[in-house]
C-alpha cells in the first residue's frame, strides 16, 4: 500500500495541511510597520509546501499507473515480518508513562514503563518476566538516584515525594 | 599559544578528565551499537550537563562526540553492521577483511586513522576558526540571511533519493520553528491556543524525539526480526599493522581527512556523508581501484579518517557563525545554549577560554578513544550483546528525562513523543530527516535576519544583494540550487532511458 501510494497520500495530507497553514495565516495581526509582517515567511513556506506536494502526487500517480502497468510485481525482497501492533501498544505505553509521571512520581512510572516496553519489545517466546521485573525496578531506581544525586537535576517524585 | 595552554589549564581538573574519559567511552558504545547513533547519545547526555559548569559540560559532550564518531567502527568490523551512518563505508573493506582472518588488522588501523582523523580536523578548526570569527564578526542581519539562504540550499543535498521529499522535509522544519512568538514582533504563530507552545518549540525535546523516540518504533516494528548477531573473534598484536603500511596511506588519509573537513563544515551534513565521499575518492584516485571492498585497508583508512575529521568540520560553522555543521552539533547548540552561551563570532572575545578548552576537550578525548578502543575492545565487544529489549526502553526512560530536564515541564516530554511519532511516519513514507534539522535552525535565522535587514534598510531589499559577503553567499546559494536541479533532470532522463530502453 505505502509502496505504490505512499506519494500520493503524503502528497495529498501535505497539501491540504499547506493550505490549512496559509489560511491560517490570515488571522496574523501586523504589529510593526514593515514591509514584511509576521505572515510573510509561513505564507511562503506554505506556497512552497503547497507546490512540492502537488508535484509528489504527480509523481505517485505517474509511478502507481507504472506499476499497474508492469503488473503487481511481488515483493520478493519482503522478508521482514512487520509488527504494527507492537508500535501501537509502544506509543499507548510510551503515552501513559508520560501522563502519569509527575502525579505518580519517576520512580514508579519508569519501572512500571520499563517492564513494560519490555514486554512490548520481546517476542512471546523469549519472556522472562522475573528478570525483566527485577531490571525494571533496578534501573529505574539506579537512574533516579544518578540523575537526583550525581547531576543535580529535579525529576517529578509524585506519591513518594 | 597562550590561549591553547589556558584551554588546556582549564579542563585539567580531576573533574573534567574523568568526565571526558566516561563521555567517550559512553560514546564508543553508542557508536558501536547498531541502531543508536552519535547523535541519540549526545543528546541524551545533554541533560547529565545541566548542573556543570560550561566547560566540564561541553568537554563531556564533545568525549561523547568523537568516541561516538569513532566507535561505529567496531561493529562495522566485527558485526558488517555499521554502528552509525558515519561508518558504513568502513564495512565494505572491514569486514572482507575480518573474514579473511585479519579483524585484528582492520580494528587497529580503524582506531589509529579515526584518531588522526579527529587531530587533522582540530587543527583545521583551529586555523579557521579564529580566521572566519574575524570575518564572521562584521556580519549584519544581510550577511547572516545569505548565509541561512545558502545553508538551507544544502537541505537538495541532504535528500538521498528525492530532491522534493527533501525539501517538503525542509519546509517543515521551517514551519515548525515558527510556532511561537515570531521574530521582532513576537505575535503568537501557530499555537493553537497551547500556551506551552507561546515560546516555540523547543529543539531538544524534538532532535530528542527524532533520533531517539522513532528508534524505538522502529525497535517495535522489527522486533521479530532481531537475529542473534555473530560477533567475529580478533586479536590485535600493537598497532595491527605495519610502518610501511602507514605511510603507504598517508596521501589517502590525508586526502580523507580534508573531504571529512569540508563535508562536515557545509551545514547539515556530517560524517554519514563523508565516509561515503570518502571511500569513493579514495577508490576512484587509487591505483589499484579494483581491490576496494575485498578487503583492504586503503577503504577503511578513508572511511575511519573521514568521519572523525568530519568533527572538527562541523565545529567550525557552530563555533564561528553559530550554525550547526551537523546532527550531533545541532544538539551541542542547544547544550551551548543552555548554559546562557550563544556561539559565535563574538565567542572568541567573550568565552575565548571555553573555546580553547573545547580544543584541548578534543585532543584528550582522541588519547582517550585511542586507549580504551584498544585496551577495552573486548568490553565493547561483550557490551554489543545488550539485548535491544532492554537497551531501548531504558534509552526512552533516559529520553523522558532529557526533554523534561530542559525546563521541568511534562510537555516538552509530548513534545519529544510527537517528533517521534512524526519521525516514523516521515520515515515510513520515505522522507529524509536531517532537511527538517537544517529548516528547523536556519529558518529562524533567516526569517528574523530578514525582517532586522528590512528594518534597517527601510524596507528596500538592495542590500541584501550588495553588500559583498551576502552576495557571495548568494550566488553560491543559486549555484547549488542549479547544480542540484541539473543533476535531478539528468538522473529522471537516465532513468527514463533506462525504462523505455
Amino acid at each position: 500500500m505505502i509502496k505504490k501510494y505512499g506519494d500520493i497520500i503524503s502528497g495529498t495530507a501535505i497539501l491540504i495541511f499547506s493550505m490549512v497553514v496559509y489560511i491560517n495565516t490570515f488571522s496574523f495581526k501586523m504589529i510593526t510597520i514593515s514591509k514584511v509582517g509576521s505572515d510573510f515567511m509561513p505564507k511562503l513556506v506554505a506556497v512552497f509546501l503547497a507546490v512540492l506536494s502537488s508535484s509528489l502526487i504527480l509523481n505517485g500517480v505517474k509511478e502507481a499507473k507504472r506499476q499497474t502497468a508492469a503488473g503487481a510485481i511481488k515483493d520478493t525482497t519482503k522478508k521482514d515480518v512487520l509488527d504494527k501492533y507492537s508500535v501501537i501498544v509502544s506509543f499507548i505505553v510510551i503515552a501513559v508513562y508520560i501522563a502519569f509521571l509527575e502525579s505518580v512520581g519517576f520512580i514508579i512510572m519508569t519501572a512500571v514503563y520499563l517492564f513494560a516496553q519490555m514486554l512490548v519489545l520481546t517476542p512471546k517466546s523469549q519472556r522472562k518476566l522475573v528478570l525483566f521485573a527485577i531490571l525494571s525496578v533496578l534501573i529505574s531506581i539506579s537512574i533516579y538516584a544518578s540523575f537526583v544525586y550525581g547531576f543535580q537535576l529535579l525529576l517529578p517524585t509524585g506519591i513518594l515525594g | 599559544m597562550d590561549l591553547v595552554l589556558a584551554g588546556f589549564g582549564a579542563i585539567l581538573s580531576f573533574k573534567v578528565i574523568s568526565l571526558l574519559f566516561v563521555g567517550t567511552a559512553v560514546g564508543i558504545l553508542f557508536g558501536a551499537l547498531p541502531g543508536v547513533s552519535v547523535t541519540m547519545g549526545v543528546a541524551l547526555f545533554l541533560p547529565m550537563t545541566f548542573g556543570m559548569d560550561p566547560i566540564t559540560a561541553l568537554s563531556m559532550l564533545i568525549g561523547v562526540y568523537i568516541g561516538g564518531t569513532s566507535g561505529g567502527l567496531i561493529s562495522a568490523i566485527l558485526l558488517k553492521i555499521p554502528g552509525t551512518a558515519s561508518s558504513i563505508a568502513t564495512c565494505w573493506d572491514g569486514h572482507p577483511m575480518a573474514q579473511k582472518g585479519e579483524a585484528g588488522k582492520a580494528l587497529g588501523v580503524g582506531i589509529v586513522y579515526s584518531a588522526i582523523g579527529t587531530i587533522i580536523g582540530l587543527i583545521v578548526l583551529m586555523v579557521m576558526a579564529p580566521a572566519l570569527t574575524k570575518i564572521a564578526i562584521n556580519f549584519g542581519p544581510y550577511e547572516y540571511f545569505a548565509v541561512a539562504i545558502f545553508s538551507l540550499t544544502m537541505i537538495a543535498g541532504l535528500s538521498s533519493g528525492s530532491l522534493v521529499k527533501g525539501m517538503i522535509s525542509g519546509g517543515f522544519g521551517l514551519l515548525i520553528a515558527m510556532v511561537g512568538a515570531a521574530p521582532i514582533d513576537a505575535f503568537p504563530r501557530f499555537t493553537m491556543g497551547i500556551h506551552d507552545l507561546d515560546a516555540g518549540v523547543s529543539i531538544l525535546p524534538a532532535l530528542i524525539g527524532l533520533f531517539a523516540v522513532t528508534e524505538i518504533f522502529k525497535a517495535a516494528e522489527s522486533k521479530n526480526n532481531i537475529g542473534k548477531e555473530e560477533v567475529r573473534s580478533f586479536k590485535i598484536k600493537g598497532f595491527g599493522f605495519s610502518m610501511k603500511e602507514f605511510l603507504d596511506q598517508k596521501v589517502n588519509a590525508l586526502v580523507s581527512a580534508l573531504v571529512g573537513v569540508g563535508i562536515g563544515i557545509l551545514p547539515g551534513i556530517g560524517g554519514g556523508t563523508a565516509n561515503i565521499i570518502a571511500y569513493t575518492v579514495s577508490q576512484n584516485t587509487s591505483k589499484h581501484p579494483e581491490k576496494y571492498g575485498t578487503g583492504i585497508i586503503d577503504g577503511i583508512v578513508a572511511s575511519e579518517t573521514s568521519n572523525n575529521a568530519c568533527v572538527g568540520g562541523a565545529l567550525i560553522p557552530l563555533l564561528t557563525l553559530g550554525i550547526p555543521g551537523d546532527n550531533v552539533t545541532a544538539i551541542l547548540l542547544g547544550g551551548f545554549m543552555i548554559h546562557g552561551i550563544a556561539p559565535g563570532p563574538l565567542l572568541m572575545t567573550t568565552q575565548g577560554k571555553l573555546l580553547y578548552a573545547i580544543f584541548a576537550a578534543m585532543f584528550v578525548s582522541t588519547l582517550f578513544m585511542v586507549a580504551l578502543e584498544f585496551g577495552g575492545m573486548r568490553i565493547f565487544v561483550r557490551l554489543l550483546q545488550i539485548p535491544k529489549y532492554i537497551l531501548f526502553p531504558v534509552i526512552m526512560a533516559l529520553c523522558t528525562i532529557g526533554a523534561f530536564g530542559l525546563n521541568n515541564r511534562v510537555f516538552d516530554i509530548w513534545v519529544a513523543l510527537f517528533f517521534g511519532v512524526f519521525g516514523f511516519i516521515l520515515e515510513k513514507f520515505k522522507f529524509p530527516t536531517a532537511p527538517l534539522i537544517l529548516g528547523f535552525i536556519l529558518g529562524p535565522l533567516a526569517e528574523l535576519n530578514l525582517r532586522r535587514g528590512l528594518m534597517k534598510s527601510d524596507g528596500s531589499f538592495l542590500p541584501f544583494v550588495t553588500s559583498p559577503i551576502a552576495a557571495v553567499f548568494l550566488t553560491f546559494a543559486l549555484i547549488s540550487i542549479i547544480v542540484t536541479v541539473r543533476g535531478n533532470i539528468k538522473k529522471s532522463r537516465a532513468a527514463n532511458a533506462s525504462i523505455s530502453a
